[in-house]
C-alpha cells in the first residue's frame, strides 16, 4: 500500500468528521435553559435524523448530574389565542439518568403558568429508542407566549426530531399535568 | 516473435494489481508510519471520532488491496475475477468497519454517523480509490492489446506483399535475361555483368 492512499484514508475522514460533527451551540431561536444550562449542551445532530432539518439535541457534558436543563423556544401566542396547540415530536434518550419528556407551557399577562404540562407522568428513562410523544394545552384568550421543548434530568442525551406545533379541534384530549389536576370533590 | 518486435506487453490484471496497490519496502514502511503518526496525533488531541472515520476509511480499503495482492501473488486472476474480488472483500470490508464503528459510538456516547452513513462511506471510499486506477490500467491494457494485434496484422499483411513482390521481380529479371540471350547475347552478358556489381 503506497502512502498515498492513506493520505487520501486521511482527507476522506476529515471530510466525513466535519460531516458528522454536530454542530452546537443550536441556533436562535433555540436556547438552553433549566437549573443548570451549563452543564448540558445542544446542537443539531444530522446522523439520526428522518428529517432535513436535524434532530436536535441536548447533551449532559459535565458538572452537577443531580440537576436538569431545557432546550425550549418561546414565541408569540397571537395566531393560537383561544385555540387548543399540539407539539408533537419523535423523541429518543441515550442514559438518561433522571428522566427527560417533552414540555409546553402558556404565559399570560396575569398568569405564569396558565397552562403547563411537562411529561413528568410519563418519564423517558435510560435509552429508548425513538417514540412520538405529545403534548396538547389550550392557549387562553389574554395569552402572550407559548413556550415548548424538551427536558433533560441528570446525565445522558435526549435527541427530538419531527417537530410539529399546529392548532387542533377541542376534541383531542388535553395533556394534564398531575399536581394540577383538581378533583371536583374534595377529598373530607 | 510478435512480442519481441513490439515496445511493450499488455499488462495482465495481476501485473496491474502489483504496480498500483503494491509497495516497495520503503513505500510501506512510509505508509505504516503515517498510519500510527496520524493514529498518535488523533489520540493526542483526543480527536477518537476521527481516528474512528480514519480506521473505518483504512479497513475496507487495506482488506481489499491486501487480499487482491495475496491472490496475484499466489495466482493469476483475469480481470472479471479481480473485480469480483475487489467487490466481496470491500462488502466485507465496509460491513466490518460499520459494525467496529458502531461498536465503538455505543461505548463512547458521542454523536456519529449512522450504520448506512458510515457503511457507504468506508465502501464507497474503498471503491474509489483502488476501482479507478483499476479500471484505468484495464482500459490502458486493452487498449495496448488492441493496438498490438493491429501492428502483427499490419506486419503480416507486410510480409505477405513482399513474399508476393521478390519472386516477381526475379522471374522478371530471369524473362529479360533469357530474352537478351536468345536476340542479343552481347546485351546479355552486359546486363548479368552489370546486374552483377
Amino acid at each position: 500500500m503506497q502512502p498515498h492512499y492513506i493520505v487520501l484514508a486521511a482527507i476522506a475522514a476529515t471530510s466525513l468528521y466535519a460531516v458528522a460533527a454536530p454542530s452546537a451551540p443550536l441556533p436562535a431561536p433555540w436556547m438552553l435553559s433549566g437549573k443548570t444550562p451549563a452543564a448540558y449542551e445542544a446542537g443539531i445532530d444530522q446522523s439520526v435524523t428522518g428529517d432535513t432539518k436535524g434532530a436536535k439535541f441536548i447533551r449532559y457534558t459535565n458538572g452537577d448530574d443531580k440537576t436538569w436543563a431545557t432546550l425550549m423556544q418561546q414565541f408569540g401566542a397571537d395566531d393560537y389565542r383561544g385555540k387548543r396547540i399540539r407539539f408533537r415530536a419523535s423523541i429518543k434518550t441515550a442514559g438518561v439518568s433522571q428522566w427527560a419528556g417533552l414540555w409546553m407551557r402558556v404565559d399570560t399577562a396575569a398568569r405564569h403558568n396558565a397552562s403547563f404540562y411537562n411529561s413528568q407522568d410519563q418519564p423517558i428513562t435510560g435509552t429508548s429508542n425513538w417514540q412520538v410523544r405529545e403534548v396538547v394545552l389550550d392557549v387562553p384568550a389574554d395569552a402572550n407566549a407559548i413556550s415548548f421543548g424538551v427536558i433533560q434530568g441528570g446525565t445522558g442525551q435526549v435527541w427530538i426530531d419531527r417537530l410539529q406545533l399546529a392548532a387542533v379541534d377541542g376534541s383531542v384530549p388535553l395533556s394534564v399535568q398531575p399536581q394540577l389536576a383538581v378533583t371536583n370533590k374534595p377529598s373530607l | 516473435m510478435l512480442a519481441t518486435a513490439l515496445p511493450e506487453r499488455p499488462q495482465s490484471a495481476a501485473q496491474a494489481v502489483r504496480r498500483l496497490l503494491g509497495a516497495s519496502r520503503r513505500q510501506a514502511c512510509a505508509s505504516a508510519s503515517l498510519v500510527v503518526a496520524a493514529g498518535a496525533l488523533s489520540v493526542a488531541c483526543h480527536a477518537h471520532a476521527w481516528l474512528a472515520l480514519f480506521g473505518a476509511m483504512l479497513l475496507p480499503m487495506l482488506l481489499a488491496a491486501l487480499g487482491l495482492l495475496a491472490a496475484s501473488h499466489w495466482r493469476r486472476p483475469g480481470w472479471s475475477t479481480l473485480w469480483s474480488m475487489l467487490a466481496l472483500l470491500l462488502m466485507s470490508g465496509g460491513a466490518l468497519a460499520q459494525w467496529l464503528y458502531q461498536l465503538w459510538l455505543a461505548s463512547s456516547h458521542t454523536p456519529g454517523l449512522n450504520r448506512l452513513q458510515i457503511g457507504v462511506s468506508a465502501i464507497g471510499f474503498g471503491a474509489l480509490v483502488l476501482a479507478i486506477p483499476l479500471s484505468q490500467a484495464q482500459s490502458q491494457a486493452r487498449t495496448l492489446h488492441m493496438a498490438q494485434l493491429r501492428q502483427a496484422a499490419l506486419h503480416a499483411e507486410l510480409q505477405a506483399l513482399q513474399a508476393q513482390v521478390e519472386p516477381h521481380f526475379l522471374y522478371n529479371t530471369l524473362a529479360n535475361a533469357r530474352y537478351l540471350a536468345r536476340h542479343d547475347p552481347d546485351q546479355a552478358v552486359h546486363m548479368l555483368v552489370l546486374s552483377r556489381c
